[in-house]
C-alpha cells in the first residue's frame, strides 16, 4: 500500500510522518503517535469523545483522514497544559467535577475551549446557549450538569475579560 | 476541640482522576500498549433463534494475517459459568463463551477469529458462515409464556429461568374490604446501559506461566473466579486488572464470556491477545437492561391507608442466565413496598426467557420498574379518594419512629425521614401553586402538568449468612488491608473497584480522617487482584461507600489502635492516654509528648524493641460484612411540558431530593445523582432498544439509539437530607442507583396530570408518537 507523507502541527510539534490512505485521524494520533487521550466511543461521528481541535475548531478525528491534516494545527488533550487559556479549562473541570469517568473529557473539553472561543465582548451567555454546543458530546455520567456550570463559569470570566 | 476526625470526610475533596482525564493521561484497557498483541475478533449470530448445525471457517482462514479461528468444538476443556444470583428454583443455561448447537439471540458469539491485525480478524470474522436451522423466535415476555412457545433451552420443561413469591398478610380478606382497588399493566422498556467506553479484554500469558487480563469491569475477583470455574486456573495464577473503567452501570458488574475466551486463546497461543469491543456489537452484546412489566392491584381502605399489594411480574430476561441478571427478578417483587406500610402481599415475579440479547444489572436493578408501579398506583388512588398525593403518601409512608422496619417483602427499613423530605421536596418545586397555575392556563400548544414520586435504593448490599437464602451464591463481605510505610504513609489495598464514579477519592477521605493525615498521605490500591484486597460481591448493590469504605475505616481503626500502642511504648504513657491527634501521636493534652506519624512508623519498621503483643511493622486487616442492608430514599418531583401537535414531552424542571446517611463527599454524591437522573430521563423519554418481526435488533447505532444530550434535560435543582444509617459502620448508604429509580415514576406522574384522565400513562418510554396517541384519546 503506498503512503501518503504527511506534514502538520499537533501540540506545537511540527511533524512529518506516513499514513495509510484509509488512516483516521484518530487512529493517526493514538496509534502512530501514541496519543491515546483521545478515544473512541462510536467511530460513527455521533458521540464527540474523539473530537480535537483543528486550527481551533472542534473536529470529529474517527470522521476525518489523517492525510486531511496535512499543513494544519492539531491540539489534543495532551497539549492542553500548554496553552494557558486550555490549562485553566482543565482546572476549572478538575475544581468543578465536570466528569467522571473521563472518558467522553477530552472531547466535551475541546467543545467548551470552542465555545468559549468564540464569544465576543458583550455576548449574552445563556445556559440554553452553552447546553445546545454541549449538544456535540455525549456524556453518560455527569448528566451534564457540572459541566455546564464550569462552561458557564469560564464564559463570565472570559467575558469580564478576567482570563488570561 | 481538633477538627481532625472529620477533616475530610463531608467535603467534596477533589478527584486526583479527574486531573488524569484533563491531561489525557487516564488509561483505559484500548490505551494499554501490549507489544506483539494479536487481535481478536467475534462472529457474532446474526438471527434470533436457530439450531447451529455447523460452523464454516474455510474462506476466513485464507485472508492474510489470520492467525487461528476457534469455535465452541475448539474450547475443550472450557466449562459454563455458575451464576451469582441463583434464586432456589433456578435453572441453568449451561452456556459456554461460544455458542454449539444453537444461537439464542443476534450478538450471540459463536466463533473468534485471530489475527496479526484488527482490520484482517474483522475482514475474515465476516467470512465465517453458520449452518443454520432457523427456528422460530419468542421475542417477548407473553409468546415466552406461551404453552406451545418454542424452548429456548431445550432441556426446560418451559421458558421460566426462575421465579420470586412473597405472600404475607390475608390478601383476599384486604381487597374484599377495599373502599378502592388501583391496578394496572406498568412496563419498562428494554434500554441500553451505554457506557461511553464499551468493553474490552486483554490477554497475556507470562513467561512463568501465569497470566494478565486487563477488562473493563466493575468486578476483577469475579472475574478471576469466573476464569477459575470456565478454566479451571489457579487463583494465585491470574491476575485480573480493571484499569480505568469508561462507566459500566451495571453492565460491567460480572464476568463475560469473552474474558474466558480471551483468557483461553492467550494461553492456547501463548501471546499476548487484544479484543476491543465496537460500538455496533455493544448494542447487542454487552447486556441490556429492564424490559419487564408489572402486572399490579392496590388495595386502599377510604382513608387512603394501604391494605394490600398483589403483583404478577415478568422480565424478558433474554437469550441467557448470566451473573447477576435474575437478581432483578427478586428486586423487582421485594421493592415494590417501597417506603410504604403493606400489611399483605401477594407478588409472583418470574423471568421469561426470549431470543434478545440477555438482560443483565443495569443501575437501578428492578427498582425503577417497581417503583413505577407503586407510585403511578398511589397517585391514581389519591385521585380516586379525593386524597392529595402528598397525603395518601404521608399516611402511608414508614415514620422514623418505627424504624428499623421490616417490610411485608422481608426487607429491613433501616432509617430516614420519608415524608419529611417528600414535603420538602414538594415546597421547593412549589408544588401546589404550580398546580393552581397550571389549572388556570388556557389549553394552547403545550399542555403542562406536575408530578412527583417517593423511592427508596436497596445499598451496602450483604449479610453473607443470609445468601443463600435470599438466592446469592456468593458472599458479601469485603476485605480491606491497610499498611503504614516506613515513612509514615498509607497504602489502602481496597476491596472495591472503581468504575468512574471516583470511588477512590472516598476511601481515602475515609482513611485519612481514622488517621488523621493528610490526604496526601494516603493512596488506594485497587483494580488489580495482585493487590486490591477482596469483595464477595463486586462493586454493585450500593456497596461502594458504605461497605467498602466501612471495611477501610475499621481496617484504619485496627491501625490505629497498633499506632496507639507504639505510642504509648515509645512516649512510655499509659495506652488509655495516647490518642491520634492531627498526623501524629500525643498523650493526652499534653502537646509537648507527641510523635509524629512517620516517627512511630520509623520505630516500628526499626525494631529496636516492642510494644508487648506486637511485631515489626505496621498493617492491619479487616473485614466487613454489613450487619443488614440500608436504604437511601428520596423524592423526585418534575414538571413537565407536552407539544400536543408533535407529542414531544420536555422536563422543565426537576427536583431530586435524597438522603444517602452521612455524605463523604457531597459534589461526588450530587453528581452520582445528577447522572442517574439524565440516564432515567433518557429511559423515560426516549431511549429503547427495539427489536423486528424476525428479533434483529434495530438500535445498532448510536444514530438510532438517543442517549440525553446536554439540551435534552434540564438542571437539577438538590434538596438534601442526612439521615445517618445504623447499620453502617460511618452512616453512610449508597448513593450510586437513586437518581434512576424515582424519575420514571415522577415523570409519567407529571405526563398523566398534564393530559387528564383519558389515558392512563403505563408504558415506557413516553415518545412522542405514544404520546400523540395518548392525546388523541382525550380528544375523543
Amino acid at each position: 500500500m503506498r503512503l501518503i507523507p504527511i506534514e502538520l502541527t499537533v501540540n506545537g510539534e511540527v511533524m512529518t510522518d506516513h499514513v495509510a490512505p484509509m488512516t483516521t485521524l484518530a487512529n493517526f494520533l493514538r496509534k502512530q503517535l501514541g496519543l491515546t487521550g483521545t478515544h473512541l466511543g462510536c467511530e460513527e461521528g455521533v458521540c464527540g469523545s474523539c473530537t480535537v481541535l483543528m486550527d481551533g475548531r472542534t473536529t470529529r478525528s474517527c470522521l476525518t483522514l489523517a492525510a486531511q491534516a496535512q499543513g494544519r494545527h492539531v491540539m489534543t488533550v495532551e497539549g492542553y497544559a500548554d496553552k494557558p487559556e486550555l490549562r485553566r479549562l482543565q482546572e476549572a473541570f478538575v475544581d468543578g467535577f465536570a466528569a467522571q469517568c473521563g472518558f467522553c473529557t477530552a472531547g466535551m473539553m475541546a467543545v467548551v475551549a470552542e465555545f468559549l472561543d468564540d464569544i465576543n465582548d458583550g455576548d449574552r451567555v445563556s445556559e440554553k446557549m452553552i447546553r445546545d454546543r454541549l449538544n456535540a458530546c455525549a456524556c453518560r455520567c455527569t448528566g451534564y450538569q457540572f459541566i455546564v456550570e464550569v462552561a458557564t463559569r469560564l464564559a463570565k470570566e472570559r467575558m469580564s475579560g478576567r482570563s488570561i | 476541640m481538633s477538627i481532625a476526625p472529620t477533616a475530610f470526610v463531608g467535603r467534596s475533596v477533589r478527584r486526583s482522576m479527574i486531573d488524569r482525564a484533563v491531561r489525557g493521561r487516564a488509561t483505559y484497557v484500548g490505551d494499554i500498549p501490549v507489544p506483539g498483541a494479536l487481535e481478536v475478533s467475534l462472529v457474532r449470530s446474526p438471527v434470533a433463534h436457530a439450531e447451529l448445525l455447523g460452523v464454516e471457517v474455510e474462506k476466513a482462514r485464507n485472508v492474510p494475517g489470520v492467525v487461528a479461528i476457534f469455535t465452541a468444538e475448539d474450547l475443550v476443556g472450557v466449562g459454563a459459568q455458575s451464576p451469582i444470583w441463583d434464586l432456589a428454583g433456578q435453572r441453568r443455561s449451561d452456556v459456554r463463551a461460544l455458542a454449539e448447537g444453537r444461537l439464542r439471540y443476534v450478538g450471540e458469539p459463536y466463533a473468534v477469529v485471530v489475527a496479526r491485525s484488527a482490520e484482517a480478524a474483522r475482514a475474515a470474522a465476516r467470512l465465517v458462515t453458520p449452518k443454520l436451522n432457523i427456528l422460530p423466535p419468542v421475542l417477548s415476555i407473553d409468546a415466552g409464556l406461551a404453552p406451545d412457545a418454542p424452548r429456548i433451552f431445550p432441556k426446560w420443561p418451559d421458558n421460566i429461568a426462575a421465579t420470586s413469591r412473597w405472600q404475607a398478610g390475608n390478601v383476599e380478606a384486604a381487597f374484599a374490604q377495599a373502599a378502592e382497588i388501583v391496578g394496572g399493566s406498568f412496563t419498562s422498556q428494554r434500554v441500553h446501559p451505554f457506557s461511553m467506553e464499551g468493553r474490552g479484554v486483554i490477554a497475556r500469558p507470562e513467561a512463568d506461566g501465569s497470566l494478565t487480563l486487563w477488562t473493563s469491569t466493575q468486578s476483577i475477583h469475579q472475574v478471576r473466579a469466573a476464569l477459575g470455574e470456565t478454566l479451571g486456573l489457579a487463583e494465585h495464577r491470574v491476575r485480573v486488572i480493571a484499569p480505568d473503567v469508561g462507566g459500566a452501570f451495571g453492565m460491567k458488574a460480572f464476568a463475560y464470556g469473552e474474558e474466558t475466551l480471551l483468557a483461553f486463546i492467550a494461553l492456547k497461543l501463548d501471546r499476548p491477545v487484544r479484543w476491543i469491543e465496537s460500538r455496533k456489537e455493544a448494542f447487542v452484546g454487552s447486556y441490556h437492561g429492564r424490559d419487564e412489566r408489572l402486572d399490579i392491584e392496590v388495595a386502599f381502605e377510604s382513608d387512603g391507608h394501604i391494605l394490600a399489594v398483589r403483583c404478577r411480574g415478568f422480565l424478558d430476561k433474554g437469550g441467557d442466565v448470566c451473573g447477576s441478571s435474575i437478581g432483578t427478578v427478586w428486586a423487582s417483587g421485594a421493592m415494590l413496598t417501597s417506603g410504604y406500610r403493606v400489611p399483605a402481599v401477594d407478588i409472583e415475579v418470574k423471568g421469561v426467557m426470549t431470543n434478545k440479547t440477555p438482560t443483565g444489572a443495569y443501575r437501578g436493578y428492578g427498582q425503577p420498574e417497581a417503583t413505577q408501579a407503586i407510585e403511578r398506583c398511589m397517585d391514581i388512588a389519591g385521585r380516586r379518594l379525593g386524597l392529595h398525593p402528598a397525603e395518601i403518601r404521608r399516611r402511608n409512608l414508614v415514620r422514623p419512629e418505627e424504624m428499623p422496619f421490616t417490610t411485608a417483602t422481608g426487607l429491613t427499613l433501616d432509617s430516614g425521614r420519608y415524608a419529611e423530605l417528600m414535603d420538602m421536596v414538594l415546597e421547593r418545586i412549589d408544588f401546589d401553586t404550580t398546580r393552581k397555575r397550571h389549572a388556570v392556563m388556557p389549553k394552547g400548544k403545550l399542555r403542562r402538568g406536575i408530578g412527583f414520586a417517593c423511592f427508596t435504593e436497596l445499598t451496602n448490599f450483604g449479610h453473607s449468612p443470609l445468601n443463600r437464602l435470599l438466592g446469592v451464591s456468593t458472599s458479601s463481605f469485603d476485605i480491606v488491608n491497610v499498611r503504614m510505610e516506613p515513612s509514615g504513609h498509607v497504602r489502602v489495598f481496597a476491596s472495591q473497584t472503581p468504575m468512574g464514579q471516583g470511588l477512590e477519592v472516598v476511601l481515602a477521605q475515609i482513611c485519612a480522617d481514622e488517621l488523621t493525615l493528610p490526604i496526601e498521605d494516603v493512596s488506594v490500591l485497587y483494580g488489580d487482584t495482585l493487590n486490591a484486597s477482596f469483595t464477595g460481591y463486586a462493586s454493585g448493590g450500593g456497596r461502594g461507600t458504605g461497605v467498602g469504605g466501612g471495611a477501610v475505616a475499621l481496617a484504619c481503626r485496627n491501625l490505629a489502635n497498633q499506632i496507639r500502642r507504639w505510642g504509648a511504648h515509645l512516649l512510655e504513657a499509659p495506652l488509655e492516654q495516647v490518642s491520634l491527634v492531627q498526623g501524629g501521636i500525643q498523650v493526652a493534652d499534653d502537646p509537648t509528648r507527641r510523635m509524629s506519624m512517620a516517627a512511630v512508623a520509623r520505630a516500628a519498621y526499626l525494631g529496636q524493641s516492642y510494644p508487648e503483643g506486637l511485631s515489626g511493622g505496621l498493617e492491619a486487616r479487616e473485614v466487613y460484612d454489613p450487619p443488614a442492608v440500608a436504604f437511601s430514599y428520596g423524592t423526585v418531583a418534575a414538571e413537565v411540558s407536552i407539544d400536543v401537535e408533535t407529542g414531544k414531552v420536555k422536563v422543565e424542571r426537576l427536583v431530586f431530593g435524597h438522603d444517602c446517611g452521612v455524605q463523604i463527599n457531597p459534589k461526588m454524591v450530587e453528581g452520582q445523582v445528577c447522572g442517574g437522573a439524565v440516564q432515567a430521563i433518557g429511559a423515560t423519554l426516549f431511549e429503547e432498544i427495539v427489536y423486528s418481526d424476525d428479533g434483529v435488533p434495530l438500535m445498532l447505532s448510536m444514530h438510532d439509539y438517543l442517549v440525553p444530550l446536554a439540551s435534552d434535560v434540564p438542571t437539577i435543582d438538590m434538596v438534601h437530607l442526612e439521615t445517618p444509617s445504623p447499620f453502617s459502620v460511618l452512616g453512610s448508604k449508597g448513593v450510586g442507583e437513586s437518581g434512576t429509580i424515582g424519575v420514571p415514576a415522577a415523570i409519567m406522574n407529571a405526563v398523566q396530570d398534564a393530559i387528564g384522565d383519558a389515558a392512563l400513562v403505563d408504558t415506557l418510554p413516553l415518545r412522542a408518537e405514544r404520546m400523540v396517541e395518548l392525546l388523541s384519546r382525550e380528544r375523543v
